[in-house]
């Protein structure tokens, strides 16, 4: 039905092409008769993607707006080959092309140019990552490995938020939210000019989340409340030079249970409770050098998690990034850099089924890239060789290569393809844990049951996971929409998993596990054992049906395959990989304007069946109704999930948490500028 | 379920559009509004006389892909002020030389930064739509607000380039930078 789809819609993006042609006789009109006409569509900045030779998207603050996302993961949701699930309060696994588990480790997070991705266990602690949502300017979403530009970790793809200078957010704001099962949200800013220096603004929000449900509809199984405060400051537009500092504080506090089997019979609930703690400062500058333009960023980074009766984690990290554009040299655009970043962690656990060992860290990451931009026939052909060098003292050296060839036959169609390779350096997590990874049951009446321990392999020197992926690509701008559809097909090697301990089963094992006494123990060794590849297709649309509807459509198909290993570990790990994330989903986001400021907005996702943890199929109805009362005031009706009393999205991997369902969900939200 | 449901959307879609009518009758796009832009803005801008001088032609040019869609071709030739409009696409800044008015197109966002050092000091008008373009330092920014097309205008860049906007553009612009500290 797929291809079906394509030949019905396809006719359509030509057809749209040639409403170009008439022109208004607008030029004569005067200056204040043009500022008092109304636009009947406003494009959607596909443009400025036309020149990029990879799947990107970029949502702007419009797009963020009308999808009534009260978080970044919900505003991911209509961007194709993003796969975000909601594991419960705050709690979320995002995965660009598969891999969405939630410690999805492939995938790098930037605010405003500081990583958000933890050494602790190489992903996002989704819980802890808050923004000023009315404040964010657009968010990039590389798919695919972004890492000569962007650094190591960029494997699958890169989200990029970045917010707004402080010289476009002049004035105060005040954004109110109250949900159905009553959680309050209140933001405020206030924006400050600095005589001739720039300008400032001042932040702050506080939230409680919805909470989820039990799978009999019952409340307590989850929340998450906290607050978030933080200031920016940018020069004055004015000068050819620039300068921007930026600081936020902010603590949430997460709750869910765990769940264990242990207790034969009913499932045990055990409250897990996390405070996630951390402050950031941030500065840069920017500045012409050599006839190009240079910058200068550095940031220190604090984060502590405190999980009750489970222990402490805090990271420190500083790091100091240089780049320089240099001016066209003929056919080449070239750009380099230099980065280097410092980090300290600490963890301290008091729980028998995770042990760490050394318990602090301190590790060094240096790197380098360079990147030319080779126009081989202006406007026509354009060749981007890149690389990007990076030494780990946890890892070794990683270089991470990519082409990419890029045919733009029109002004309209762009048709690229890449080639790029991306490396994941092992985080602490992997190089010193040693985890309680489950019992099995052996069906062996002498041994009826063993423990399972996942520890770093005796002889394992960590290096990184690989990635070589291939991409095809093609793009087309039409009038005021836009098409997209990007092949891709990912080999990844080196991927850390666990092995067998050749050593077999160790007696006497481990007490105090279970109230039976002792059990066996049998060691996972962890390595880079696992190999897997990916193929998908996304597909994005966005179309201007008339002059007050549009549509945004997008549909993401994958399959993942892991290598065969006939070690039985491995094999089992890499056939619950394959079963981790959804094969397809899609996404249909309705845009209609009623005049006078008031429109409606109607999003409708369906997500394939995850095969790990039984998670079936759904589809979800969201309603939006907006009204811009006065330029000082607008406000929002949000239905979410409205057609679906309670539905799972993700059944608990790493953490054995109990599993949150979704419910009915609505609120209301008020914004006023002043 | 879903698939009948795209299924059908994508039929009524393309039954919307083969109806036809309701496109070519739609209120000017966003694009035609902003080449009307284009044009006020070499009306309501002085050059100095040795960059511009009387009876010249005065030069649009645009940088990056020509996101106009053709509504530009009617800039072609009009009397502007005494000066004959001229139409030129350029690749880089190193063209950009004998241009008075500099669109830099959304592709070019990247490099935005270095093409802004590149103008400056040449007496050129650069005007853009992307976002924050006058903050960033370039000339004029042209933004979409509340559906109307408006636009910043960075007064220190003009000045920097000897350029003088009309009392009347700065009276309509929505925000003048570079006067009493922006």
């Amino acid at each position: 039905m797929h291809p079906c789809r394509a030949r019905i819609v396809f006719p359509a993006l030509m057809w749209a092409t040639t409403v170009w042609a008439d022109e208004a006789p607008l030029v004569d009109l005067a200056l204040e008769d043009l500022a008092r006409l109304e636009v009947a569509t406003v494009s959607r900045k596909a443009q400025k993607l036309s020149e990029t030779s990879a799947a990107v998207t970029v949502l702007t603050a419009e797009d963020i707006r009308r999808s009534g996302a009260r978080s970044v993961p919900e505003a991911l949701r209509e961007v194709p080959g993003v796969s975000v699930t909601q594991i419960g309060a705050g709690r979320w696994a995002v995965g660009v092309r598969g891999y969405a588990g939630r410690f999805s480790n492939k995938l790098l997070v930037l605010i405003d140019g500081r990583s958000v991705y933890s050494p602790l266990f190489s992903g996002v602690f989704w819980e802890a990552l808050d923004v000023m949502l009315e404040d964010v300017e657009r968010i990039e979403v590389v798919r695919g490995p972004g890492a000569s530009l962007w650094g190591a970790n960029a494997v699958n793809g890169v989200i990029n938020i970045v917010t707004r200078k402080a010289t476009a957010s002049r004035g105060g704001l005040l954004s109110m939210r109250l949900d159905n099962q009553g959680h309050p949200a209140v933001a405020v800013r206030q924006g400050v000019e600095l005589g001739g220096a720039g300008a400032l603004r001042v932040f702050a929000k506080g939230n409680e989340l919805a909470e989820s449900r039990s799978a009999s509809g019952e409340s307590g199984v989850d929340g998450n409340r906290g607050w978030l405060a933080g200031f920016r400051m940018d020069s004055a537009g004015s000068g050819t030079n620039a300068w921007m500092v930026q600081g936020n504080t902010y603590r949430r506090s997460s709750r869910e249970n765990l769940q264990t089997s242990a207790q034969a019979g009913l499932p045990l609930l055990l409250p897990l409770g996390a405070d996630l703690e951390g402050s950031s400062l941030v500065g840069r500058y920017t500045w012409g050098l050599a006839g190009g333009e240079a910058s200068l960023q550095g940031y220190v980074d604090t984060q502590r998690i405190e999980a009750k009766n489970y222990g402490t984690g805090e990271v420190r990290t500083a790091d100091l990034d240089f780049q320089h554009r240099l001016a066209p040299m003929g056919a080449h655009e070239l750009m380099w850099g230099l980065g280097s970043r410092f980090v300290q962690t600490e963890i301290h656990l008091s729980t028998p089924a995770l042990v760490v060992s050394p318990s602090g860290r301190k590790f060094n990451v240096a790197s380098a890239f360079v990147q030319d931009e080779i126009t081989l026939q202006p406007r026509l052909w354009k060749l981007t060789l890149g690389g990007r060098f990076e030494h780990s003292t946890m890892s070794r050296l990683e270089p991470q290569p990519n082409a990419r060839l890029m045919w733009t036959p029109t002004d309209a169609d762009s048709v690229w393809a890449n080639w790029s390779r991306a490396a994941r350096t092992p985080s602490v997590g992997e190089i010193d844990t040693q985890m309680f990874a489950g019992l099995h049951q052996t069906g062996n009446p002498r041994m009826p049951v063993v423990a399972m321990v996942s520890r770093p392999g005796p002889n394992w020197a960590p290096r990184a996971e690989r990635l070589d992926a291939l991409e095809l690509g093609y793009r087309r701008g039409f009038g005021n929409g836009s098409f997209e559809a990007v092949l891709f097909h990912h080999d990844y090697t080196h991927l850390t998993s666990i092995s067998l301990d050749p050593g077999g089963v160790v007696l006497p094992g481990v007490a105090g596990l279970v109230p039976a006494g002792v059990v066996p123990l049998q060691y996972l060794n962890r390595g880079n054992v696992g190999s897997a590849r990916s193929t998908g297709l996304e597909l994005g649309l966005d179309l201007p049906v008339t002059e007050n509807l549009r549509l945004q459509a997008s549909y993401t198909l994958m399959d993942i395959r892991a290598g065969r290993s006939s070690d039985p570990v491995t094999q089992a790990s890499g056939e619950a990989l394959e079963e981790a994330s959804p094969h397809y989903w899609a996404n249909l986001h309705g845009l209609l304007s009623l005049g006078r400021g008031r429109e409606v907005d109607l999003m409708v996702r369906r997500v394939g069946a995850i095969g790990l943890g039984h998670v079936p199929a759904y589809t979800s109805v969201d309603l939006r109704y907006g009204w811009r009362v006065s330029r000082s005031f607008e406000f929002a009706v949000v239905g979410v999930n409205l057609f679906d009393p309670l539905h799972q999205e993700y059944a608990p991997d790493f953490v054995p948490s109990q599993p949150a369902y979704q419910p009915r969900q609505g609120f209301v939200q008020g914004m006023w500028r002043f | 379920m879903i698939r009948r449901l795209f299924g059908r959307l994508a039929f009524l879609i393309a039954l919307n559009l083969g109806a036809g009518p309701a496109w070519t009758a739609e209120p000017p796009g966003e694009y035609q509004i902003k080449a009307a832009y284009l044009l006020n803005f070499a009306r309501y801008v002085e050059w100095p006389a040795v960059r511009l001088p009387t009876g010249a032609p005065l030069r649009l040019c645009v940088l990056g892909r020509d996101p106009f869609g053709g509504a530009l071709i009617g800039l072609e030739g009009r009397q502007v002020n005494g000066h004959e409009m001229r139409l030129r696409q350029i690749e880089g800044v190193d063209q950009a030389g004998d241009c008075h008015l500099v669109f830099i197109a959304d592709s070019e966002e990247r490099r935005l930064g270095l093409l802004l050092r590149g103008l400056a000091g040449k007496g050129v008008l650069s005007v853009s739509d992307t976002d924050g373009f006058a903050e960033a330092g370039g000339s004029i920014g042209l933004v979409v607000e509340d559906g109307r097309v408006r636009f910043d205008i960075n007064q220190a860049a003009l000045q920097r380039d000897g350029l003088r906007a009309s009392s009347q553009l700065l009276r309509l612009g929505r925000n003048v930078l570079g006067v009493r500290g922006f």
